[in-house]
């Protein structure tokens, strides 16, 4: 057997799962986002335009898309997701660093402390998302009652847009911020010790070595993170589910939350799969970004 | 000799024709004897619950009697309507029988067998239950489903804090207005409303507003399906709800974000004195291994009234049985739908307080006959009795159309929005604006 074909071979079982599961959902939907589908109506799409219907009507192919073009909640939902994913990068990567700096090093103080981080990432987010919603609960939530007892006006988290938001984006930093915590110490270690020696004999401060010559050296790592960040970001669903979801209002719907709720609540399914093709643009363009930033240098 | 070999030979023959005549008798409610249908299997989905399972333990008496095998599939209630959904997309027949929330009947009615045929051919006695029941599943005039579990809904009340403070319970919402700062004075810590503005998709917010606006005089859908809650009596309803909270301060710190269980909870650990919600709960708030109240404590009656002296508007919601168009059992699911409906086994379900070795404690009957019968009543506290007293009055179920879903949630986003200090009209034109856009789309 050629070499060839054994690489083939095996590669082959893996492929056909990313097919059956990544490939085949996403060309379905693509067709089903220029059909007309209502779950409480049929089970089975129809044809937006047909080509009997003559050229002149060929936009109505395009309904379900200048729909969420013109949809007040969609470009909510958009905003929401923007919003989320800027600053839980920006906190993520900025906790995450500072706790790789901090840990980084040798002593079993930092090696005891460092294995415990990965339990908020090993822990399943709509747990999470449970855990969080309970202790925000002003009535008998752990927030609730430190309220209660510091005698101050107790807020209603879940019941205010901004701190509903701040929650949410909160459970998602402490979950993730371990996983880059991990990866930057990885990184640290691979950051040459002479040139900070170097700086230091020359007599640059520990800040000024860190932001002149290990920073720039983590640089790859950092980019790479940031888009992988962005990336689960966009994602995200089950906190908002669980903590909020979507609420109060629309506050916290992020555009997976939106779309979820257009195709199984609402049974728009036609729509929600135009929503999601729309969603699959910047996250495919992340992606791309991704693979240029790893690939980069080999 | 031959004349009576005869005799004897014809007297056997009218026996054995007179014997299939007492065969075909029909057993307990319309239920076909002989067993026409044994060696099949019926599958059903449905939500899990103790009554459920309590019927699932019964379902070998259903067996002994027809020969039919049931098969029950459990699923919890927040992945239900995406469960059923599924069942009605599969059209595989993989389910002869589903059971799931009226409010998602009408989008499910396109695959669900209609019941009218066989009600009529079987002679099923539909005036035992409450016309509000049948009124959540009767979709386009057709019956899709019958009723299973329902629920009305009741004011749950501390019975020991009224009476301490020597105030009976709140017969209208201006009378618990008017107890709410009594309440709040002798104990600080007790809201007097269990209040639950959360809009989380459940659409729970809306069923105490829906008491309101019915109760106002006014709809939340007009007859062709458009939002009605912008009619001058439905907003002035609207405006009353929210102010329970934002003017009268009767909730607690929860409020805007709590949803029916959040506010449940809340109740059960002594948080409120009043808490508007399904007679089912009252189990569950008197149960000791969930809450810190005990019978004593906890009293119901009908929902508080809009006005003085007109009966209160209640909202009930049944979880009906009904059975798929593309199940290949059709006929074998219907002697299932007629035995696991029948007044005797409703009756049951709800006294019997252990089935083959399960405990369960069930309040939740469908029929009149059950509402009304002693020793339901006596194994549940009276609260059947007090459902029925709310279920004789003005009750109803919220609007069963194919886009509740999404013109709900509008509304129940407007309310939340409203709770937590916005506009009241402002938010509901606007969402009336926008359910106007859905309505339209749907009904093109």
């Amino acid at each position: 057997m050629s070499e060839r074909f054994i690489k083939y071979a095996m590669v082959a079982p893996g492929l056909l799962i990313v097919l059956v599961t990544a490939l085949y959902p996403l060309i379905t939907t693509f067709y089903l986002s220029f059909r007309d589908w209502n779950l409480g109506r049929s089970n089975a799409s129809s044809a937006l335009w047909l080509p009997s219907d003559g050229i002149s009507q060929i936009g109505y192919l395009f309904d379900n898309y200048s729909r969420a073009l013109s949809d007040p909640s969609m470009w909510n939902s958009a905003w929401v997701t923007a919003r989320f994913t800027v600053v839980s990068v920006i906190l993520t990567v900025g906790f995450a660093l500072a706790i790789a700096v901090l840990l980084f090093g040798k002593g079993s103080v930092r090696a005891v402390l460092r294995s415990m981080l990965i339990l908020p990432f090993a822990m399943s987010p709509a747990l999470i998302g449970a855990l969080w919603r309970f202790m925000a609960n002003a009535d008998f939530g752990v927030a609730g009652a430190i309220s209660r007892a510091l005698h101050l006006k107790n807020v209603d988290i879940l019941g205010n847009a901004t701190a509903a938001f701040w929650l949410v984006l909160s459970s998602d930093v402490w979950h993730w911020t371990p996983y880059f915590a991990l990866i930057f110490i990885g990184a640290l270690a691979s950051v040459p010790k002479e040139s900070q020696e170097a700086a230091e004999i020359d007599g640059a401060t520990p800040l000024k070595v860190f932001f002149s010559i290990t920073l720039p050296q983590l640089w790859p790592v950092l980019s790479v993170a940031m888009v992988l960040k962005a990336i689960f970001a966009m994602k995200v669903f089950d906190q908002v589910v669980m903590i909020t979801n979507g609420g109060p209002g629309q506050a916290t719907q992020t555009l997976t939350h939106f779309i979820y709720f257009q195709g199984f609540k609402y049974l728009n399914m036609s729509y929600a799969s135009a929503v999601g093709w729309l969603l699959v643009i910047p996250t495919m363009a992340l992606t791309v970004l991704y693979v240029r930033l790893t690939q980069r240098g080999k | 000799m031959f004349h009576r070999f005869i005799r004897l030979t014809v007297c056997l023959a009218l026996s054995a024709s007179a014997a299939p005549s007492f065969a075909d008798a029909t057993l307990v409610n319309g239920i076909k004897s002989g067993k026409p249908y044994a060696g099949q299997t019926v599958n059903i989905m449905a939500v899990s619950t103790p009554q459920f399972t309590a019927l699932e333990k019964r379902s070998q008496e259903f067996t002994d009697l027809t020969g039919i095998q049931v098969k029950w599939t459990f699923v919890p209630f927040n992945a239900l309507q995406e469960k059923v959904t599924s069942v009605g997309v599969a059209a595989n027949g993989n389910f002869d029988m589903v059971n799931y929330l009226d409010q998602w009947g009408a989008s499910y009615a396109y695959w669900l067998q209609p019941l009218d045929g066989y009600v009529s051919r079987d002679k099923v006695d539909l005036k035992d239950y409450p016309p509000a029941f049948l009124q959540a599943l009767t979709i386009d005039n057709k019956l899709t489903a019958m009723p299973l579990r329902s629920n009305v809904q009741m004011m749950l009340y501390r019975k020991d804090i009224f009476a301490k403070l020597g105030l009976k319970p709140p017969a209208t919402w201006q009378d618990l207005i008017d107890d709410g700062p009594k309440i709040r004075a002798a104990y600080p810590n007790v809201a007097p409303l269990g209040c639950y503005y959360g809009a989380d998709g459940n659409r729970q917010n809306l069923f105490a507003w829906a008491d309101f606006v019915r109760g106002a005089g006014g709809s939340i859908l007009d007859s062709k399906g458009y939002p009605a809650w912008t009619s001058p009596k439905a907003m002035e309803a609207t405006r009353q709800y929210v102010e329970l909270l934002t003017k009268h301060n009767l909730c607690g710190s929860g409020a805007t974000s709590n949803v029916e269980q959040d506010a449940r909870v809340a109740f059960q650990q002594g948080g409120s004195a009043v808490l508007t919600i399904w007679q089912w709960a009252y189990s569950a708030v008197t149960n000791p291994k969930d809450s810190t109240l005990t019978k004593d404590q906890v009293g119901f009656a009908p929902m508080p009234a809009y006005r003085a002296g007109e009966p209160p508007a209640t909202v009930i919601n049944v979880m009906p049985v009904a059975i798929s168009k593309y199940s290949q059992h059709k006929d074998a699911a219907w002697e299932f739908v007629k035995w696991v409906t029948n007044p005797d086994l409703d009756k049951r379900n709800a006294i019997e307080r252990n089935v083959n070795g399960f405990p369960v404690v069930n309040s939740v009957v469908n029929r009149w006959s059950s509402l009304t019968d002693p020793k339901v009543n006596a194994a549940n506290d009276n609260i059947l009795a007090a459902a029925a007293v709310a279920l004789k009055a003005n009750a109803a179920p919220m609007p069963e159309v194919v886009y509740w879903p999404e013109v709900a949630d509008l509304a129940s986003n407007a309310i939340n929005q409203a709770a937590t200090g916005g506009d009241v009209d402002a938010l509901m034109t606007e969402a009336a604006k926008r359910a106007d856009r859905v309505v339209k789309r749907a009904q093109h």
